[in-house]
């Protein structure tokens, strides 16, 4: 094993899964790796198989073919999108029965339980029943449960699911802190704004596999598709696809050049309305990758 | 760790109004109920006595005599048409009629015009006494009948009044092989406690599939969180949930059914056959429970799956129908329900002082029943997850 791996957090090479033997590939040939401190964020539309790779990596489902490597529970925490505790019970009972079964040291777990309590802003629900809880601070109860055993590797689905700015906003913040701590947080979303804003590297998936890899600004860079606005009763020439009736785009090699396009639709004399080169952001680079919006 | 899931199952049990009222409250009304409804039907001496109304439509010395021998006397004949109004209006359980041409019939040895008209719904075990005697007066009426035929050989025989040599009671004694007579209280208490042991399917099943539902379960195995302890974390709490109820129910029959006018239940028990009894039907309960947990994919499901199971589970064990007043082929059915099992089991214990030794077969047949049960349970949830 060479440092760097002895250093990593979380490598998965080649993972494949598919639920059923004559289903397609739910997870398919993805790599990852993630070292301490890092957050990589997983986007992809609902059904892409962010939620699947991470029940791949916490060890709920296991992979047909691939590695991945680790440090067993409770040394990693998944924090998945429902909100995985007991209504009946409060705040701090949940605590103590998770910090329980995740094997933290009795003489540890009042201090733990706090500490948690401390991190999601929960000290003052703490002994409110949870079903009493509104929708935020049952989503910080959720991470709360997934720190107490203080793990190396959070794994993150949707953790901001149907909550409201604010508690948004303090999520985004807690996640940040946590990687400010050393942890490595693999962060599942289909919120583009979420990941640009707190993700180290971001990894796309769509149909079970890693479309594009990276930092945001090696993903938008990477992105070499000029559109253009003409007028609606012209026709692409040769190159151009049509988008839409008055938006046309091209793919441009790595030695393309930008005027020589833009000259191409002069010749043929198109006037040309408005032009747009490169990804704006990650929805732009989705939906040149797949036709389809983040949002689908 | 085993402890953290104990006390979080009891916790939100506790928390949990239908679960405690489908768990204790409901076996406590069945109790007190039927405890009261049964309660003649159990007596082998019953104490109740049925309003009885006597129409003499023969006026003859021999129906005279009848009502002598039987001890009672006929509403007067302005008074007939009224009777037979009362008894509409339940105010009498009872009409005897002794038909005209019942001293004609008497002497010619035919079967002689009395019956009993009985208001639906009387007990039958009081009906059953109360032909009991008319066919004893009715006996001594033939009897005296067959000896005047003999007078003629010897006059004495004529005048031998045999109610008066008999006696007005009941000549044979009915007694309990038990020292503890079943009674209706001794009946329902074990009855109605194995049908709110079985309904823990309900909570366990709705608690798993919220579980599942709501990721916890994905979580707790996620820390690895050995499965034995999983499915431990279950049964031993309401494995105590179990034990309380057996402690409710028999205070309740205990004391509370005597409130309202029932008998006491008898706590003249073999504390270790209850104990096993009890173990056993909670095993068996908790194993039906994981299945039904296992099969169902949502709470409706469950809620229906679990009801619906328990309910022709004590349809066909004589929870709801005591097995003593089932035709026999009917109580050939009840072996085929756990609940059935159970009860039986109970009953040995209660009613019949049943030691370890004698409630053995029948908890080791419990014990097989959640065995495979449970085994089929957990085996599929582990597919299921």
């Amino acid at each position: 094993m060479s440092p760097a791996e002895a250093r990593a957090a979380l490598i998965v090479s080649d993972l494949h899964y598919r639920y059923r033997r004559d289903a397609a590939w739910a997870v398919e040939g993805v790599q990852l790796r993630l070292a301490p401190g890092e957050i990589v964020g997983l986007l992809g539309p609902n059904g892409a198989g962010k939620s699947t790779l991470l029940r791949l990596v916490s060890g709920l489902l296991r992979p047909e073919r691939g590695v991945i490597d680790r440090s067993p529970a409770p040394a990693f925490a998944l924090v998945g999108q429902e909100n995985a505790f007991y209504l009946r019970l409060t705040c701090r009972e949940n605590l103590a029965f998770f910090a329980a079964a995740a094997r933290v040291p009795k003489a540890q777990r009042e201090e733990r339980i706090a500490q948690c309590l401390r991190t999601t802003a929960l000290q003052e629900l703490a002994d409110r029943r949870t079903e009493q809880c509104s929708g935020g601070a049952r989503r910080r109860l959720n991470l709360a449960i997934g720190l107490l055993s203080d793990p190396a590797l959070l794994l993150l689905d949707e953790p901001t699911a149907n909550v409201d700015p604010q508690a948004r906003a303090f999520l985004l913040d807690a996640v940040r802190a946590l990687r400010a701590r050393g942890k490595a947080v693999v962060y599942a979303s289909h919120y583009m704004e979420e990941v640009e804003a707190i993700c180290d590297r971001i990894a796309i998936i769509d149909n079970g596999r890693l479309i594009a890899a990276g930092r945001l600004d090696e993903i938008l860079g990477a992105e070499r598709r000029l559109r253009v606005r003409v007028p609606a009763d012209a026709l692409p020439p040769a190159g151009w696809e049509a988008e839409g009736a008055t938006l046309w785009s091209k793919e441009l090699g790595a030695h393309d050049s930008l005027s020589a396009a833009l000259a191409q639709l002069e010749t043929h004399g198109i006037a040309v309305r408005n032009v747009q080169f490169g990804a704006r952001n990650l929805e732009d680079v989705f939906l040149s990758l797949t036709r389809r919006s983040l949002r689908d | 760790m085993l402890p953290a899931f104990i006390t979080k199952e009891l916790l939100a049990l506790r928390r949990d109004p239908h679960a405690l009222a489908v768990l204790f409250l409901m076996p406590t009304a069945f109790i007190l109920v039927m405890s009261l409804a049964l309660r003649d039907s159990f007596r082998l001496e019953a104490e109740s006595t049925l309003r009885v109304m006597v129409i003499d439509e023969d006026q003859s010395p021999a129906s005279r005599r009848l009502l002598q021998v039987a001890g009672t006397q006929a509403t007067p004949p302005s008074a007939v048409d009224d009777a037979r109004a009362a008894l509409r209006r339940r105010d009498v359980d009872v009409l005897a009629t002794i038909g005209s041409g019942f001293e004609r019939a008497l002497a010619a040895r035919e079967t002689p015009p009395l019956s009993l008209l009985a208001e639906p719904g009387t007990p039958i075990a009081l009906l059953e006494r109360e032909r009991g005697r008319w066919e004893r007066a009715l006996g001594i009426l033939r009897a005296e009948v067959a000896l005047r035929s003999l007078a003629a050989l010897a006059p004495a025989l004529g005048e031998i009044d045999l109610a008066a040599q008999d006696g007005t009671h009941a000549s044979v004694m009915l007694r309990s092989a038990s020292p503890v007579p079943l009674t209706s209280v001794q009946q329902s208490v074990p009855a109605w406690l194995v049908f709110a042991m079985f309904f823990v399917a309900l909570p366990v099943s709705t608690l798993l599939i919220g579980e599942r539902q709501q990721g916890t379960l994905d979580r707790l195995r996620s820390l690895a969180v050995p499965p034995l302890v999983l499915v431990l974390g279950k049964l031993v709490p309401f494995y105590l949930v179990h034990l309380l109820q057996v402690a409710a129910m028999l205070a309740v029959g205990r004391w509370i059914v005597p409130l309202v006018g029932g008998d006491a239940l008898s706590l003249e028990v073999n504390p270790a056959a209850l104990l096993l009894v009890a173990s056993a039907t909670s095993f068996a309960a908790l194993g039906l429970a994981l299945l039904v947990a296992s099969l169902a994919r949502t709470a409706e499901q469950a809620t229906i799956g679990a009801g619906g199971a328990n309910i022709i589970l004590g349809a066909l064990g004589g929870i709801m129908v005591p097995k003593q007043v089932m035709p026999a082929a009917m109580q050939s059915i009840t072996k085929l329900s756990p609940m059935g099992w159970g009860l039986d089991a109970f009953v040995d214990v209660f009613a019949r002082q049943a030691g370890v030794a004698d409630v053995a077969l029948g908890s080791l047949t419990l014990v097989a029943f959640g065995a495979i049960t449970l085994a089929l349970g957990v085996g599929r949830l582990q597919r299921v997850a």
